[in-house]
This record gives structure tokens, C-alpha cells and sequence, in this order.
């Protein structure tokens, strides 16, 4: 009997009484149907914390397999995320790839999250944000990433704004034996990657990457990463499993620009390490505790002489960060027709950089969070998921992000989805207490690298959206829309503001110049982003595979300060032209329509050929600069074969096929890289 | 209940109905295959939800394929007189509501999605020879198959080792044991014991002691399960279609049924992070093998 059929009648118009739903909840679950068969087990841990089908989960997920990334032959985690329905992606000259979901992209965007095994890779350096980078992982160790499209700090706290990319590496049982990889390309593409895995009772993976590449190739601007990164995981009976893992990643970057006095042509040494020790224990068929501490450092060393009228600057932009992490997770059946996950976490950041904080003494950030999530099937068809973050941090004080979602099972395979989130973004260290005076051997002040001045609250955003998945079996189909209304309320933008007394410069000191000025942050905007957005998987042929994704963004934004640009000039000192183009960029900075087609086939012979059409709209990244739009094509073809118990694959890959484009300044002329791989495993 | 209800050739015109449990997913990837086999034989055949096939006014058809359990109990309890023939439902399901069925004077056979025993074991002595004790962890609706699986293990000369819970009872306790006394599990259909809240961690459990698990769904195979062998809803929806076009030619109706037609699929990582190696073309070698053992006379 089905289990819409077999409730009473009571029950027939009713979403919320209890006990009628326990009671329907209670007939679904006796008798074997169908539904055994054809039922999804959970695939995405990252919307509510709780393993759930894509189809109950409070939010949109596209997940990236490990057969998707490979298929795409992209060499850069940040790349992957072209495959997914409303976020941005560019290769800055001298820096990390910036991703954004849905605009408010910046030089250094610091929307979106990143966890890595849980791991917050959101940097507790700089302007916060993710460092593309220093994440300390080998695309091959990857098994998923869950992408959730939206904000959720209602699960992971402050900074899971605009988008959340939980990358989960592959469990030290899998992959077993030995897997070498050789690449070469144009464009100085120079890769070697080596994993050992084995084991039994504990298995043990041990990976080493380096990895090189000339970045935009019309400066200099060259990438050398090494990272060495271990996994183990022990079982300790039935229940309880340990999770180790250990990394170092170390990155050479080429920065600044030849010939710039201010910012010369020079290396820049990053690193970042890592320690994670976890337990698991299965409490019984549906419960588990969890417990995770990790220790992150990075530091970089970025130290040059300013020479500038007859004076001598020492820039030093070396920084040193620590980061402690706990966290405990508990996740239960509090009564029969509910799950509930909870916990609470606790981080303390330490940061130092003289250039960033005008002193060598360190920064401190202390930070407690508690999550839940309630998922509670109200009826056969209707699941609801309540849940919340509320967080206190040092220098913000306390915030909460509440979220509720329903899903709806109209028919089967067919799911609509209504829920309303809330989320915020905290200043990062830097945004909020950053003072970087430049000042000679000689004591001459000449300016500010940052200088801020007024406090800082947290950005917070309202997230109201209508989710449809449908699944079309006979014709091998499934699609997922989203269409979202997102309130950005008091946007943190970096401008230039004019210095007063006592802070001017030696050489002006009236502060009389229009150039004594230095960048400062303000909760300065309302932004409001609508749009839908949408991914079609299909399967026409057992051996042709298509994935379309397609995002229409509208974004609009107000001045928090009186809206008049000669106003806010008056109140807090800054150019008209400034905001001008302040205003202009937050709202162009999404394009109003992107598109993403993937295409994988199997060929005769056994080829593999996967190509991505990509068009991105026009977009601002810059307030001083605009990019047109572009169109891009990357492919691979790769020839998978076998020589006794060796597996082997030879591959070719090309991005950018074709016409030269930018993505991120007009000047930065990108053209076509490809490259060969020779994979090996054993 | 009888069920060589005698068959009849089918007048011009006739068209059979494909009643759904629920509209889309699997109900309608059956219902089609089932229409395909149908129009083959040159009858019509009308798809939609059994309850709109029961409003008022309508003339009764010559057959109904009932698609899902709910649709077979809903039709079942009709006052609707045609022969029952049940496809994309277990045999639990199926025998439910059979007698009730049989006791209003109707003629009702079923295409279950259950796998026969003798095909599951034979299978497993494929594909993991070297393994020879099998646990199997019943529950109160899956312990209807102990007899037909302890027969088809005693056959083949492998162990069975078995566990059963009781309704509301823990599971971790009885999977330890049983986990501890097997090499390998073999998953059987019951919400009891397998369900999508607790997969995961019978997953987890039995990946830890490198026990594989064998299921009975793609999605088990993707959730990390080894294999799994399984029939779609277009293999038993065809298999049903067969049945009726040939009832419409004249032929009795069946006896309830397995399915035929069948599909494995396996999950490479698992395999490989078990040790266990399967050529690329294994599970086409698999299903021919084992077709060719169950056609032999």
C-alpha cells in the first residue's frame, strides 16, 4: 500500500497535528513497497549538517563528483565551480582565483565559505575570504564537493553568506595501492602528483603534489604550489572511527608589477599547515557523536624596499596566522517521524602583520557558535527543516541566523521547495582593525596601505527562495530551479577616505591635498539580488552524458548613508566619484546571464571526450574596470586503458579553446592553455 | 484464487489499462515500457492513476495492470471486476492484498520486483567466490524470504548466517554479531532495517570490518554498497506488457512472477578499496552467466 493511500481519512488535509502525522509517519515505515526500491539514500551532508536526499535537503545543492572533475580536466579547484548555476569565477594577476555566487565580487571577495573536511578555509587573515590558493588539497584526493547554492550560516555560522562549498576527501580506504600523474602543457603547466595508500584496520593515504603554471602570461605571474598531505583513518571496533590528517602546502607566487616602485615585481612565499584529529561514533542505526579539532597556520613572507624621493620604505607584508578549532556534533532521533543534529563549536584566531596592523604584537578573535537543525517529516510528502546558528565572536558580539525550509513531494520524483534563511558576514580582523601606516627609515608618514576608523557590525542578508527538483525517469532527466530573493543589508565596502588631523600625512600635514586619503570599510549598501537559476542533468544515451546550468541574476543596491553621493562626501569625507563607482560596480557585479553547457561522451574505442561551453555576461569585478562578457570553450579527450593490473589513462586537455578573452580586467588577455596528462595507477 | 483465468483474443479496440500508483517517477517508467509491449501486439493501452480510472461512468476494461502497491490495493479493494495483473511491487506487497483480490472473484497475478533467492546467491558465488558465509539481517518483513534463501544456500554449499529483528528493536547490537560471523552482507528489502536513516551507518559499520554489502537498488550502490542486482521499472514493466499481450492472444494468465530481466551494478571504488578486482565488462558477463543458468532446463 502506498503510503499516501493508506493514511485515514483524518489525516487526509493535514500538514502540522502531530499526532496524526506520527501515526502516517508510523504506517509508511511497516510495510515493504516499492518505495524500498526507488527511494534516493542521502548524498548531501552540507545544507542542514544531517545526510539527506537532495530532495529533503532546506536548500539547492550541485555536487561535483569525483568522475565530474575529472571529466573536466580542470587543474584548479576554483575552476570547477564554472559548472555550477550562479557563481562568478576569474584569475586575478598576482593573487588567488576569486569565486563569488551571485556578484558582490571584489579584488577579494569574502562571501562565500569553503570547508575542506570541515575545515574552515576562510582565512582569518587579510580581508578574510578564501584564499584559492592555500586550500590544502589535491583535486584526485577529492570524493565530492557539495555546493550550496544560497547562504548557510543557519548551519555553519558567520561568512556561509553567498554560497558554501564543502569539499569531503576521500575516506583512507579508498584508492588503495599507488597513483602517479604526469602533466605537462604550454603556459609553463608543470605537474607531478604521487598518492600511497593502504591498510587494513588503519588505512593510511599519503599524497604529494607540485604543481606550476605561468598564470596570465602577459605579466609575470607565476604559481609553484608543493603540498604534502596525509590521511589516516583507524577503526576502533564497530562504532568508533579516528580521522587524522596532516598538510602542508607551500606556494611561490609571482606579485606586483615590474617596474612599479610601490609594488614591485617580486615572490611572494605563502604556507599553510595543518593538524585535524576527529572521532565518529555510531550511537546506534540512525545516531552518531562527533568531534573534530583542527590547528591551521598560514603565514607568508612578502618583504620589499620602497625607494621614493630620496627616502627609503620597508613594506613588510609578512603575516603569521593561528587558528584553533573544536567542535562536537550530536545527531539524534529526538521522536520517530524527526532527526535533529546540534552542537556547538569553539575557535580562537590569532593573526600578526605589521603592514596590516601597524604592529608586530598579535591580533586576537575568539569565537563560540551553537547550530541545530531539525528535520521533521510532517507528513509522508512534507518535510520541514527548522534550524539556526546563533554565534558571539570577540569583535562583533553576538549574531543569530535562523533558516526554515518545507519541502513538498508533489509526485514522485517531483519536489517543491519553499524556505526563507537568514545569514551574516562578520568584519574579518583586518576589515575592522586594520592600520597600515607606510612610513620612511626616517620617520616620514606618507600615507596608509588601510586605515580603519569606524566600527564595524556584521552584513546581513534575508534569503527567501522557491526550489523545484524534478526527476524525469524514462527519459533520464533530472532538473533543479531556485528562484531567490536575496536582501543584502549593510554591504561592507572598501572606499577611500579622506585622512583629518591628527592622522595626515608628514608632507600634508593640513590634510589639505585630495590625496590624503586612505581606504577604509563601511556598512555602506543595500544590495538586492533576484534572479533564477537552474541545472538540467541529462542522460539522452547510455554513453552520452549533458549538464546545462543557467543563472539570470537582477541585482540593485541603495547607499546605507543618505542617498545622495554629495552627502555621504559631506559625512564621511569621500570623492563623489568614488561612490559613484562604488554603486555602479555591487550592482554589475553579477552578470545578468551566465551560462555552462557540459558535454561527456564515450567514443568508440573507449575515448572520453568532455567539453564545457561556457558564456559569461558583462561584469564588473573592479570599480574602475568592466569586462564585457566572454565566451569560453575547454575540452578533454582522454584514452583510458589498461596493461595487466595497471590502469592508465592518457589525456588531453585545452581551456579557453580559441578566441583570446578577459575575465577579469580588460588588459588581462587570457589565451588558450592545454595540456597532457599521463595518469597511472597500481 | 485461480490463476489460469482463461485468455481471450482481444476485440478491436480494446484498450487495457495502465493504472498508476502515482503520476511520474518509476510508476510512469514502467507504465510506458508496458504500453510499448502492449502496442506491439496491436492493442491500445490507457496510462493514469487508479483513481482516475475509477471515477463513475467508465466502461470496465478487458485487463488492468496495476503499477505500485498502491495503485494494486486500491484496485484491489474496487468493485472493479477485470483481472488484476500487478507489476513494480514486492511480493509482500502483492500478497497483502491477494486474497482479498481472489475473494471478490478475481482473477490476479503479479510481476514482483523481488529477485529470486536462487538468482541472489548464485550471483554472490560469481562475484565473490572466495566469500562463503553470507549474513542476512531480517526483519519482521523480510523474514517471509528465510526458507527460500536457507534452501538456495544449503544448494550452493555456502553458510548462512542470520539475524532477526523484532519491530522497534536495535539493530547495531544484532549487526555486530552478525558482521562479526559473516563475510559479507546481503541487504533484503524492509523499511525496518534498511531505510535511508539508517544506510548510512550499516554502511559505515560494514565498510570499517571491509565486509561488503550487496543491495537491491542503484541507490545502494552509489550509498556504497559493492553491487547490487536489481530489476527497472522498464524491465518489469515490459515483462508485465509481455504478459498481457500475450493474454490478449488467447494465452492464460501467469502465475505471479520474478522479474527476468534484471540489471547489476557495482560500485568500482568500493571494489577496489576491498581488494576485490572486477574486469570492466564483468556485471554484461555476470548477467549472461546467470541467464544462461536459468534458462537451462
Amino acid at each position: 500500500m502506498s503510503p499516501r493511500e493508506s493514511l485515514p481519512g483524518k489525516c487526509q488535509f493535514l500538514l502540522a497535528v502531530a499526532l496524526c502525522t506520527a501515526e502516517a509517519f508510523a504506517q509508511t515505515q511497516v510495510a515493504v513497497s516499492e518505495r524500498d526500491y526507488f527511494e534516493e539514500l542521502p548524498v548531501v551532508l552540507s545544507v542542514s549538517r544531517l545526510a539527506q536526499p537532495l530532495d529533503e535537503a532546506p536548500g539547492a545543492v550541485t555536487v561535483i563528483d569525483r568522475e565530474m572533475i575529472r571529466l573536466s580536466g580542470v587543474r584548479d579547484l576554483m575552476d570547477l565551480f564554472r559548472l555550477v548555476p550562479g557563481f562568478q569565477v576569474a584569475k586575478p594577476p598576482s593573487g588567488a582565483g576569486i569565486v563569488t555566487y551571485h556578484g558582490l565580487g571584489e579584488s577579494y571577495p569574502r562571501g562565500m565559505q569553503v570547508l575542506l573536511d570541515g575545515r574552515s578555509m576562510y582565512s582569518p587573515f587579510f580581508y578574510g575570504g578564501v584564499n584559492w590558493n592555500l586550500i590544502p588539497v589535491a583535486l584526485d584526493d577529492i570524493e565530492r564537493i557539495e555546493v550550496v547554492r544560497g547562504s548557510n550560516s543557519a548551519s555553519y555560522g558567520a561568512n556561509a553568506f553567498l554560497g558554501i562549498a564543502n569539499i569531503v576527501t576521500r575516506h583512507a580506504s579508498e584508492g588503495h595501492g599507488v597513483t602517479a600523474e604526469v602533466r605537462e602543457g604550454n603556459q609553463g603547466v608543470h605537474d607531478r602528483f604521487l598518492r600511497l595508500g593502504g591498510g587494513s584496520a588503519t588505512n593510511v593515504r599519503v599524497s604529494a603534489l607540485s604543481q606550476q603554471d605561468d598564470g596570465i602570461v602577459t605579466q609575470p605571474d607565476h604559481i609553484g604550489k608543493r603540498l604534502f598531505d596525509a590521511r589516516a583513518d583507524i577503526r576502533l571496533g564497530l562504532r568508533d572511527e579516528l580521522q587524522l590528517q596532516a598538510g602542508t602546502l607551500d606556494v611561490g607566487l609571482q606579485v606586483g608589477t615590474v617596474g612599479k616602485a610601490g609594488d614591485p615585481s617580486r615572490l611572494q612565499q605563502l604556507r599553510h599547515q595543518f593538524v585535524s584529529l576527529g572521532w565518529r561514533r555510531a550511537l546506534d542505526e540512525f545516531g552518531e557523536l562527533a568531534v573534530r579539532y583542527y590547528r591551521a597556520e598560514e603565514s607568508g613572507a612578502d618583504a620589499f624596499t620602497w625607494l621614493a624621493g630620496g627616502m627609503t620604505f620597508p613594506i613588510d607584508y609578512g603575516f603569521r596566522s593561528q587558528r584553533d578549532d573544536l567542535e562536537v556534533q550530536h545527531t539524534f532521533r529526538p521522536w520517530p517521524d524527526a532527526r535533529l543534529v546540534w552542537g556547538g563549536e569553539l575557535r580562537s584566531d590569532i593573526v600578526s602583520g605589521k603592514q596590516f596592523y601597524g604592529t608586530t604584537e598579535p591580533v586576537r578573535l575568539g569565537l563560540g557558535r551553537i547550530f541545530g537543525n531539525l528535520e521533521w517529516r510532517l507528513h509522508p510528502a512534507w518535510v520541514a527543516n527548522v534550524g539556526g546558528t546563533i554565534e558571539r565572536d570577540s569583535n562583533t558580539g553576538t549574531s543569530a541566523a535562523p533558516r526554515l525550509a518545507l519541502n513538498w513531494h508533489v509526485a514522485p520524483g517531483q519536489t517543491l521547495r519553499a524556505g526563507i534563511s537568514g545569514a551574516f558576514r562578520s568584519p574579518s580582523l583586518f576589515e575592522s582593525r586594520g592600520y597600515g601606516p607606510v612610513v620612511a627609515t626616517n620617520g616620514l608618514l606618507l600615507g596608509y596601505y588601510y586605515f580603519q576608523r569606524d566600527k564595524l557590525v556584521p552584513e546581513r542578508l534575508i534569503s527567501r527562495e522557491i526550489g523545484w527538483l524534478g526527476e524525469f525517469r524514462p527519459i533520464n532527466l533530472t532538473a533543479d530551479l531556485r528562484v531567490f530573493a536575496e536582501q543584502v543589508n549593510g554591504h561592507m565596502a572598501t572606499v577611500q577616505t579622506t585622512l583629518t588631523a591628527p592622522y595626515c600625512p608628514t608632507l600634508d600635514p593640513l590634510c589639505a591635498a585630495a590625496s590624503s586619503t586612505a581606504p577604509s570599510s563601511y556598512n555602506m549598501q543595500d544590495v538586492s539580488i533576484r534572479g533564477l537559476e537552474y541545472q538540467v542533468r541529462w542522460q539522452p544515451a547510455a554513453r552520452t552524458r549533458v549538464i546545462l546550468n543557467q543563472a539570470f541574476v537582477r541585482m540593485s543596491q541603495q547607499l546605507r548613508l543618505p542617498d545622495n553621493p554629495l552627502a555621504v562626501v559631506t559625512q564621511i569625507g569621500q570623492s563623489t566619484s568614488e561612490i559613484i563607482n562604488m554603486q555602479i560596480q555591487a550592482a554589475a557585479s553579477a552578470p545578468t546571464r551566465n551560462l555552462s553547457l557540459m558535454l561527456m561522451q564515450t567514443l568508440p574505442g573507449g575515448l572520453e571526450l568532455s567539453a564545457t561551453y561556457s558564456s559569461v555576461g558583462a561584469l564588473k569585478w573592479t570599480q574602475n574596470d568592466r569586462i564585457s562578457g566572454y565566451k569560453r570553450l575547454d575540452w578533454r579527450l582522454a584514452y583510458p586503458f589498461r596493461v595487466g593490473p595497471t590502469r592508465g589513462e592518457l589525456a588531453f586537455a585545452v581551456q579557453g579553446d580559441g578566441a583570446k578573452r578577459t575575465e577579469y580586467r580588460s588588459f588581462n588577455v587570457m589565451s588558450t592553455r592545454g595540456y597532457a596528462t599521463l595518469r597511472l595507477d597500481y | 484464487m485461480t490463476y489460469t483465468w482463461c485468455g481471450r483474443a482481444a476485440a478491436a479496440g480494446e484498450t487495457v489499462w495502465l493504472a498508476l500508483s502515482d503520476g511520474g517517477g518509476p510508476y510512469a517508467e514502467a507504465a510506458e515500457a508496458a504500453r510499448r509491449e502492449i502496442q506491439r501486439g496491436g492493442a491500445s493501452a490507457e496510462i493514469a492513476t487508479w483513481q482516475q480510472f475509477l471515477a463513475p461512468g467508465r466502461a470496465p476494461p478487458p485487463l488492468v495492470i496495476a503499477i505500485g502497491s498502491g495503485a494494486y490495493a486500491g484496485l484491489a479493494e474496487s468493485d472493479l471486476r477485470a483481472p488484476l495483473l500487478a507489476t513494480l511491487l514486492p511480493r509482500a506487497a502483492f500478497e497483502r492484498h491477494a486474497e482479498r483480490a481472489g475473494r471478490q472473484g478475481r482473477t490476479a497475478t503479479a510481476v514482483y520486483l523481488d529477485q529470486p533467492p536462487a538468482r541472489l546467491l548464485d550471483l554472490l558465488r560469481l562475484t565473490l567466490p572466495e566469500r562463503r558465509r553470507i549474513g542476512v539481517l531480517y526483519g519482521p518483513e523480510s523474514r517471509q524470504w528465510a526458507p527460500a534463501l536457507r534452501q538456495a544456500s544449503a544448494e550452493r554449499g555456502v553458510t548462512l548466517a542470520v539475524a532477526e529483528m523484532a519491530a522497534g528493536a536495535g539493530l547495531f547490537p544484532l549487526l555486530q554479531d552478525l558482521i562479526d560471523g559473516s563475510d559479507m552482507l546481503l541487504a533484503m528489502p524492509d523499511p525496518h532495517v534498511f531505510n535511508s536513516l539508517t544506510v548510512q551507518n550499516i554502511l559505515t559499520a560494514t565498510y570499517r570490518r571491509r565486509i561488503p554489502l550487496i543491495g537491491f537498488s542503484p541507490a545502494y550502490v552509489k550509498a556504497g554498497a559493492l553491487l547490487a542486482v536489481y530489476s527497472t521499472p522498464s524491465q518489469v514493466g515490459a515483462q508485465a506488457g509481455e504478459i498481457a499481450r500475450a493474454w490478449l492472444a488467447g494465452r492464460p494468465l501467469p502465475a505471479p512472477q520474478s522479474p527476468r530481466e534484471f540489471s547489476i551494478g557495482v560500485n568500482g571504488d568500493v571494489a577496489r578499496s576491498l581488494g576485490i578486482a572486477f574486469a570492466p565488462d564483468a556485471t554484461e558477463k555476470w548477467i549472461e552467466q546467470l541467464r544462461l543458468k536459468e534458462r537451462a532446463p
